[in-house]
């Protein structure tokens, strides 16, 4: 016990200043989140924060698993239930929140412990961050312009999106596909 | 990290990603909820992101270090190159960045700390540079390298460990200076004294020609007054054999490597670089064996920095390991009696390395004794092994005395000056009658 403490201890030790700041910005985002959309519903119940912080801090030791899948699942789930306001700016807070958290654990995965990223990742994904932040940003304002003008429903556009959604689909399924095939290292699927 | 990968692999992150934006949106769509929609957009970009600069080639990966031999306390350069330029050459946006990371030893230091490096793709290039300092001299050897690369918001990764690869940390340059000559003579030649005539340079006398003397040494005009054959005999150009034996019975004490307290075999093996490199240059015929170990290195005598390089080279593979098989003093006696001086660095703890040094003087050979034990031996957390300590070198002061009185000087390493006395004294007895048993 004692051995697996120290052994805990000295691991803890070689981790990145760097490292500790961007798993702490990783837990408060989704913390962060999570509270925001608590308050716009009225109440934050102290087990849905409690469980939405131990996941994100699992999530920020474990980059690479999916327990941060679940703590995304979770917070929209949180939102889905108690969201007064759906359009309102707490959607955008929430979604950067989220799209935040994503980043981070995504930039922490493929890294180990004592890595520290250079200013020129940094910035690159400070810029792509920015950009697609921008893109929601907007796509905010164009489901705020069609609330207020309270259009009808489009058949056309609702096609549109399930076509979207459908590609989707078909690439998550080809890239699990890919996935298992790698894993079973069939040599014709790697040709 | 896993064991490397052959191709690119979808990463959490992208599952999470695109999963995200597809439930989002179908639940959006179906439940006429266009704030979802909000929220699925960053991941659905992001999806769409990856999925467009999706790696499609398998990246090559290149390592190698800068210098394959360093100095101990110098560091070089491990340099990593990921190449995953597609076959049409466009590799533009498929790296995103890589990562490296050496696994640990305990004497080579990394700049970033840790041993990870990470470095951002250009045109799908990715330079990974750490430098490698050796905190110790022998063999080091990076054990692997485990890098990992990522595309664009981190989608997809590939992962791949090196070989190992090592390099040669050279004993630190010791500062060694000696004034006295271990060949007195009655000539001057080059830098030492010749004491026999010869094939020299140094003019000795004007003789009667011989048969097997060479041309250009007639004396003509001596030879036209006198109407027989003179030359011009020389003193004999002779250089110094110092034969360097290192024991390597044992490494006692605990090493800090060149920034730290020095172990016996540091001090030993630091010694012996630095004698060699004081003499080696010069002209000397410099020669090394190991003893006490299992495995022997030996050094045939040799000249200039060449033979410098060889020794040092030889040095780095030294290994302590006792071996009392190992110490033959017939075999390492018969290799030193060419040379005029022996030196043996020794921490003098094993009674095989006194034994051999007192067989050698009896042999007839000059030999000096440098004790390279370190101070902080007895100095121990353990009360009882404290106490071993001090009752042993008690124990060894008596042999180093009995040493001494047997005519074999002793002394310890203080870097330059160190030798000039007992040198002194090796060379007036060289010069006097002596007995000595073959």
């Amino acid at each position: 016990m004692n051995v697996d403490a120290a052994a805990w201890v000295q691991r803890l030790a070689r981790v990145s200043r760097q490292r500790w700041l961007l798993a702490s910005a990783a837990v408060a985002t989704a913390v962060g989140a999570s509270v925001v959309t608590g308050i716009t519903g009225g109440g934050l119940p102290p087990l849905v924060l409690l469980i939405v912080t131990a996941l994100a801090a699992v999530s920020a030791v474990r980059p690479d698993t999916h327990a941060s899948s679940v703590v995304v699942g979770v917070i929209v789930w949180q939102w889905l239930v108690v969201a007064d306001d759906p359009t309102g700016p707490a959607v955008v807070v929430v979604t950067l929140g989220l799209f935040m958290f994503h980043t981070l654990i995504a930039l922490l995965a493929p890294a180990p412990v004592t890595a520290t990223f250079g200013s020129a990742v940094s910035t690159r994904w400070l810029l792509r961050f920015a950009a697609v932040a921008a893109a929601t940003v907007a796509m905010w304002m164009l489901v705020v312009l069609m609330d207020a003008r309270r259009a009808d429903g489009n058949a056309a556009l609702t096609v549109a999106g399930f076509s979207v959604a459908l590609g989707l689909v078909v690439s998550l399924v080809l890239q699990l596909s890919a996935r298992r095939s790698q894993r079973t290292g069939d040599p014709a699927d790697q040709v | 990290m896993s064991p490397g990968t052959p191709a690119w692999r979808p990463t959490a992150a992208y599952f999470r990603s695109s999963a995200a934006a597809v439930v989002l949106v179908v639940v959006a769509l179906i439940w006429r909820r266009s704030d979802l929609l909000v929220i699925a957009t960053p991941f659905a970009a992001v999806t769409a992101w990856a999925t467009i600069a999706r790696p499609r080639s398998t990246p090559s990966f290149e390592h190698a270090l800068g210098h394959p031999t360093v100095r101990e306390g110098d560091a070089t350069t491990w340099r990593g190159t990921v190449d995953a330029v597609d076959g049409d050459g466009d590799g533009a946006g498929v790296v995103d960045h890589a990562i490296a990371v050496l696994a640990h030893d305990a004497w080579i230091e990394t700049r970033p700390r840790g041993g990870c490096v990470t470095a951002i793709g250009v045109d799908g290039r990715v330079e990974l540079d750490v430098a490698v300092r050796a905190t110790r001299w022998g063999v080091r050897e990076i054990d692997r390298v485990d890098v990992v690369a990522t595309s664009t918001w981190g989608g997809f990764h590939w992962t791949t460990v090196t070989t190992p690869c090592t390099f040669a940390a050279l004993p630190a340059p010791g500062v060694f200076d000696v004034g006295a000559s271990p060949r007195p003579s009655d000539g001057l030649v080059g830098l030492h004294r010749s004491t026999r005539a010869g094939d020299g340079n140094e003019f000795a006398a004007v003789r009667t020609f011989q048969a097997g003397d060479r041309m250009r040494r007639i004396n003509w005009s001596r030879s036209a007054r006198t109407n027989e054959l003179q030359v011009n005999a020389a003193w004999a150009d002779l250089d110094t054999h110092v034969t360097l034996l290192i024991d390597a019975t044992d490494d006692f004490g605990a090493s800090g490597g060149v920034d730290g307290a020095a172990s016996s075999l540091d001090a030993s093996v630091r010694a012996a670089g630095a004698i060699a490199e004081h003499y080696a240059p010069r002209g000397e015929r410099v020669s090394m064996r190991t003893f006490g170990a299992r495995v022997v290195h030996e050094v045939p005598a040799g000249t200039g920095r060449a033979q410098l390089r060889r020794i040092l080279d030889t040095m780095t593979r030294i290994r302590a390991g006792h071996d009392v098989r190992a110490i033959r003093p017939g075999a390492i006696g018969r290799r030193a009696g060419g040379g005029r001086m022996t030196v043996m660095l020794s921490p003098l703890i094993a009674p095989e390395a006194l034994d051999l040094a007192v067989r050698l003087g009896r042999q007839g050979v000059g030999v000096v004794v440098i004790d390279t034990l370190p101070d902080h031996i007895a100095e121990h957390d353990d009360p009882l092994m404290a106490l071993a300590w001090r009752v042993r070198l008690l124990e060894r002061r008596r042999e180093v005395r009995m040493v001494t009185a047997a005519g074999i000087p002793v002394v310890r390493w203080r870097g330059p000056g160190s030798l000039d006395q007992v040198i002194r004294d090796i060379a007036r007895r060289t010069t006097g009658p002596r007995m000595a048993r073959r």
